[in-house]
């Protein structure tokens, strides 16, 4: 008799659990289709320069997921690279080999004309003149940088402006795969190194720069006065300082994610535990579809963070490139300047190909950290699992 | 062989017997034979490069361009402010020599200041970035 009772007891369990079964299991087989991410997403894709987003494949802007992810896809495959990248290289090596020779044609010029200044006019008209012909030639070297540091300057500004553009997104697949600390600790990193990015290096970088190329004019006016030791301590102070901060908050972010990420696994380990105990028979159920949801956040997740890391690297190509090839034509520069015994212009373009390097570096560890940041958004699994 | 190379050699040896002879002759015509020697020295150098000044514009950029067109402009200042001192020197007017330098100087340093303007708004705009 008590054995009956106890089935039928079963019996009344399970067709009252029947509905909420039917809604866990749709919900299971939508998977991925069951989180909408398209309005944020769209949002993101809002926020690339046109630029990138000229180089995009159309079928990133779909709606279908898996059309997005077929888009990603293409975009790292070696042929889509190569293209983008040899695009780029056609476009900025004119740039270069233009500054090239246009320096190097003012400096041949100013060696040969100061060769036949010397056999001309005293001693105080030859001063005059070749304080004219550095000034002339300082003014042309000048006058190349400026588009250098206007696009590094607008690479720092776009970079900070696409990723702001992210966090909505990245906050709700965080969220949606019960990662709820380890998304606040993550979009708060990155919150902060956007700031970080835009008010320090985006506000002192330029400024440095300039005051170590202003330095270097100095010098080269007036090789007496020598101010190329304090410009290398300004660098030197500006990279230790930059690198240490980055390094402080590369901590942080690490430490603050492993963190949360126990956290969030325990307290979704514990409900869990509690729905399998509390629900006899459904209780498994609802944790492995819960699971199939979590499989679809990472399937969205490596998707978007691939393609957010994917477009952070379109945006930096172009800034890294111009800054490489503008960086050896300085240094051919500095060759011929040195092979014409031109010490003062050689000096000035040595500064300039250091600050290059400086940029470089710069623009490099931002894009890095970002992505740093991304990757660990794309390596998290989801908790809900 | 460029021609204008060998003529102009032959012509630097023409003038020379040429002030030879008229050392032993007539001093006072040496001074006119070297304004005349430099000018046309002058002329066949400036003939000489005008391919390279060719070259330069229409491949340079307009700062090239500009800045050559100073760097020339600078030359012959100080190629006139030479002729000009140097024969106030052979005159023995030293005083009037020293002021056409200075005059030449000016000038030279008139011609650099829209340069060292372009200089220091470079150096103002990469500033206030």
């Amino acid at each position: 008799m008590r054995l009956g009772n106890a089935f039928f007891l079963r019996w009344v369990i399970a067709l009252l659990l029947a509905p909420l079964m039917s809604v866990t299991l749709s919900f299971s087989a939508a998977a991925y289709d069951s989180v909408d991410y398209y309005s944020e997403y769209s949002d993101f894709l809002q926020g690339v320069p046109d630029e990138i987003a000229k180089a995009l494949p159309e079928e990133i802007y779909s709606d279908s997921t898996d059309e997005q992810l077929y888009a990603v896809r293409e975009m790292t495959s070696f042929g889509y690279v190569e293209e983008y990248i040899s695009e780029l290289l056609m476009g900025d090596i004119k740039g270069a080999v233009g500054m090239f020779f246009s320096i190097c044609a003012l400096l041949v010029l100013s060696s040969a004309v100061s060769a036949i200044r010397k056999s001309i006019g005293g001693e105080g008209l030859a001063k005059s003149f070749d304080i004219c012909a550095l000034s002339l030639n300082i003014a042309l070297i000048l006058s190349f940088q400026m588009s250098v540091i206007k696009a590094v300057s607008g690479f720092l500004s776009r970079l900070t402006l696409l990723t702001n553009g992210m966090i909505p997104l990245i906050s709700l697949l965080y969220v949606s795969g019960g990662n709820v600390a380890e998304g606040s600790a993550g979009v708060g990193a990155l919150s902060l190194f956007i700031s970080f990015c835009e008010n320090v290096c985006g506000k002192t970088l330029l400024p440095v720069v300039a005051i170590c190329i202003s330095f270097a004019v100095i010098s080269a006016f007036s090789p007496q006065i020598n101010m190329c030791g304090l410009a290398n301590t300004v660098k030197k102070s500006y990279t230790f300082i930059l690198g240490l901060l980055m390094s402080v908050m590369a901590l942080i972010m690490n430490l603050q994610t492993v963190l949360s990420s126990k956290a969030d696994s325990l307290s979704h380990r514990a409900a869990k535990y509690a729905v399998s105990s509390f629900i006899p028979v459904l209780g498994g159920a609802v944790g492995d579809s819960l699971r199939t949801v979590a499989a679809g956040v990472e399937y969205i997740r490596g998707m978007t963070g691939t393609l957010a890391i994917i477009i952070i690297i379109l945006l930096l190509l172009p800034t890294v490139i111009k800054l490489l090839l503008a960086k050896t034509s300085i240094n051919l520069c500095v060759f011929f300047a040195g092979l014409l015994g031109l010490d003062s212009e050689m000096r000035l373009l040595g500064e300039v190909s250091g600050v290059y390097g400086y940029m470089l570096a710069i623009c490099s560890i931002c894009s890095v950290f970002f992505i740093y940041a991304l990757t660990l958004f794309v390596r998290c699994s989801a908790q809900m699992g | 062989m460029n021609g204008i190379f060998l003529k102009g050699l032959g012509l630097c040896v023409v003038c020379l017997v040429m002030l030879a002879v008229q050392k032993s002759l007539r001093g006072e015509f040496a001074f006119a034979i070297r304004i005349g020697s430099t000018l046309l020295f002058s002329s066949l150098c400036i003939s000489m490069s005008t391919p390279i000044i060719k070259l330069i514009s229409e491949n340079g950029s307009p700062e090239t361009n500009k800045y050559c067109r100073i760097m020339l402009k600078a030359l012959g200042v100080v190629f006139l402010t030479g002729i000009c001192t140097d024969a106030c020197h052979a005159s023995g007017e030293s005083g009037l020599a020293d002021y056409a330098e200075n005059i030449g100087k000016l000038q030279i340093l008139l011609m650099s200041t829209p340069v060292f303007e372009e200089i220091l708004q470079c150096v103002w705009e990469m500033l206030s970035f």
